[in-house]
């Protein structure tokens, strides 16, 4: 019944090292060029320049390396098919083996863990900003970013505080769904076997609890809210204002370097 | 039934840096007949250790015997209808369209028949002091916070458990509600012969109700006797953040000033008597 400790939300793990400290916004602009970078390479010599760049940051996070590679299992089967796409549809160089009709050839293997690296390498980076940064300073960046819009009339502030609430309560819902299950377990409640549709069924004495009590708990957050004066986005300040260092501006320069040697480079 | 816990050990999330030992090396007997109350702070393991005994979670290390065999896989299907588990704020998890649905979401699982789920759902309601004819057709949602603990109470009352395990059954309620409730289960116990585990933080609940008390703090097993065996040392309860009962204090107190007064005491009455005695008065 530990299904739900071994789901990580926002996959943070707090930590103190320099990525850890780096302002969300300097690392969602540098990830972003980054991933402009990835896309850039060209040949495996550039994954190698990237591969040590990357590598220094994943030693130096203070996070267990098998973080990084269990956000690799979702894509396993993108990353296998993309390979056999590759390997036997993609023609050039030179003929390898031939079965029949179908050929294998050079260039379908080089371009096919080309790919595949290419899929690594977009994983890891961006686990890179997920595992480093709060989910909380994740929303503060993107409030920041979208404040151009609120000029167009986009509630600005509001979606960014929508989604940090969600946030903040994924894991007491968690706790209270696993709760639940539980007491109904001991009633003798089955969640794990039968059909889909005996499945779903079973569902229902988890589903209504959960709503109940969620519809309760936002009107609650709301009434709280309220009685503290919270009246939207217009003439608040924030506790922890984002304050952009030195080295915050360092970390975009030296992403925008990477692309730049990518690119003039041709590697 | 019997259920024995040997060396039991359980770690949350084992293997990664939200590890948590939560149950270090617990030793239990749980006797057929036992009115046995958990007590420990938030945090101590009593709400984990709970969930062992009817295998809503598995020990990490250790083991657990019902009648002297140890419970598998098959076997924890059977351990849920024998042990009842009461969570806290069971009110919560009502779901159904009505009362009596609700309360019959266990024996329907169960398998029984119309009019065997019928008579046990009556039974049920009436052994927590609600007239299923009043209340059984009416949404949950719609009935006042106690009355919807007692629901939720009779749902797990209705599969006719041996043993019934409450997590602070009377967290939030009003001290009369409290009282009910609490009465209620000494009511189950004394007639209807339940095995009977009481979680609480409070000394006070449970004092004068338990056969049997179990101190946990920080997961580990600190004291275990009856009620005067545990309040004999209340410094070393004090210092895991328990009070004693003000009743049994209140006699601690009197003993430091001198006075010839027992300490196993914890209600009103009791001490009442005490006090007279030592001041020298006959009672009417």
């Amino acid at each position: 019944m530990s299904m739900f400790r071994s789901i990580t939300i926002g996959q943070y793990l707090p930590g103190d090292s320099l990525l850890h400290r780096l302002d969300p916004r300097a690392k969602f602009i540098a990830l972003l060029l980054l991933i402009v970078a990835i896309f850039l390479v060209n040949t495996y010599w550039g994954y190698l320049v990237l591969a040590v760049i990357i590598a220094i940051f994943l030693f130096t996070s203070g996070i267990p390396l098998a973080y990084f590679f269990r956000g690799l299992r979702p894509v396993y089967y993108i990353m296998l098919f993309t390979l056999l796409i590759h390997i036997f549809f993609t023609k050039g160089g030179s003929v390898l083996l031939r079965l029949g009709p179908a050929t294998i050839d050079s260039y379908g293997i080089y371009l096919g863990f080309y790919m595949v690296l290419r899929i690594i390498f977009l994983v890891v980076s961006t686990s890179l900003l997920t595992l480093t940064t709060s989910p909380i300073a994740l929303t503060d960046a993107l409030e920041f970013f979208m404040k151009p819009l609120s000029y167009l009339g986009v509630p600005a502030h509001e979606i960014a505080m929508m989604m940090t609430i969600a946030l903040r309560f994924i894991p007491t819902l968690m706790e209270e769904s696993e709760k639940i299950m539980k007491a109904q377990m001991a009633r003798g409640a089955d969640f794990e076997s039968g059909n889909i549709f005996s499945r779903a069924k079973n569902l229902v004495p988890l589903l209504v609890p959960l709503f109940v009590s969620s519809f309760r708990r936002a009107d609650e957050l709301a009434i709280a809210m309220e009685a503290r004066c919270y009246r939207g986005g217009k003439g608040r300040t924030r506790l922890r204002e984002l304050k952009a260092a030195p080295r915050d501006f360092l970390a975009v320069a030296a992403a925008g370097f990477i692309v730049a040697i990518i690119a003039g480079t041709g590697l | 039934m019997q259920i024995i816990l040997e060396n039991v050990c359980h770690t949350y999330m084992p293997g990664t840096p939200f590890e948590t030992r939560a149950l270090i090396d617990i030793n239990l007997t749980i006797e057929q007949g036992e009115y046995l109350a958990i007590i420990g702070q938030t945090g101590s393991g009593k709400s984990t250790l709970v969930q062992h005994l009817n295998g809503l979670l598995k020990p990490t290390s250790g083991r657990i015997l019902v009648d002297g065999k140890e419970v598998d896989k098959a076997g924890y299907r059977e351990i849920r209808r024998r042990v009842g588990l009461i969570f806290q704020f069971p009110e919560q998890q009502l779901f159904a369209e009505t009362v009596f649905d609700d309360v019959a979401f266990g024996p329907k699982n169960l398998g029984l028949t119309e009019a065997e789920v019928r008579r046990r759902v009556e039974h049920a309601m009436q052994l927590v002091g609600l007239d299923p004819k009043e209340l059984g057709e009416r949404s949950p949602f719609t009935l006042s916070g106690g009355q919807m603990r007692r629901i939720a109470m009779a749902g797990v009352l209705a599969m006719e458990p041996e043993v019934l395990i409450l997590d602070e059954p009377a967290a939030g309620l009003d001290p009369r509600g409290k009282k009910e409730i609490l009465d209620q289960i000494d009511r189950l116990h004394r007639e209807e012969g339940l095995t009977v585990i009481l979680v609480s933080h409070s000394m006070e609940d449970v004092a004068s109700r338990a056969k049997h008390l179990l101190v946990l703090a920080e997961g580990r097993q600190k004291m275990y006797g009856t009620p005067a065996e545990v309040f004999r040392d209340g410094e070393e309860l004090a210092e895991m953040g328990l009070g004693l009962p003000q009743m049994c204090l209140l006699m601690h107190k009197l003993r430091e000033a001198g006075k010839d007064v027992p300490t196993d005491i914890f209600t009103v009455e009791e001490a009442r008597e005490a006090i007279l005695k030592m001041l020298g008065v006959q009672q009417a």
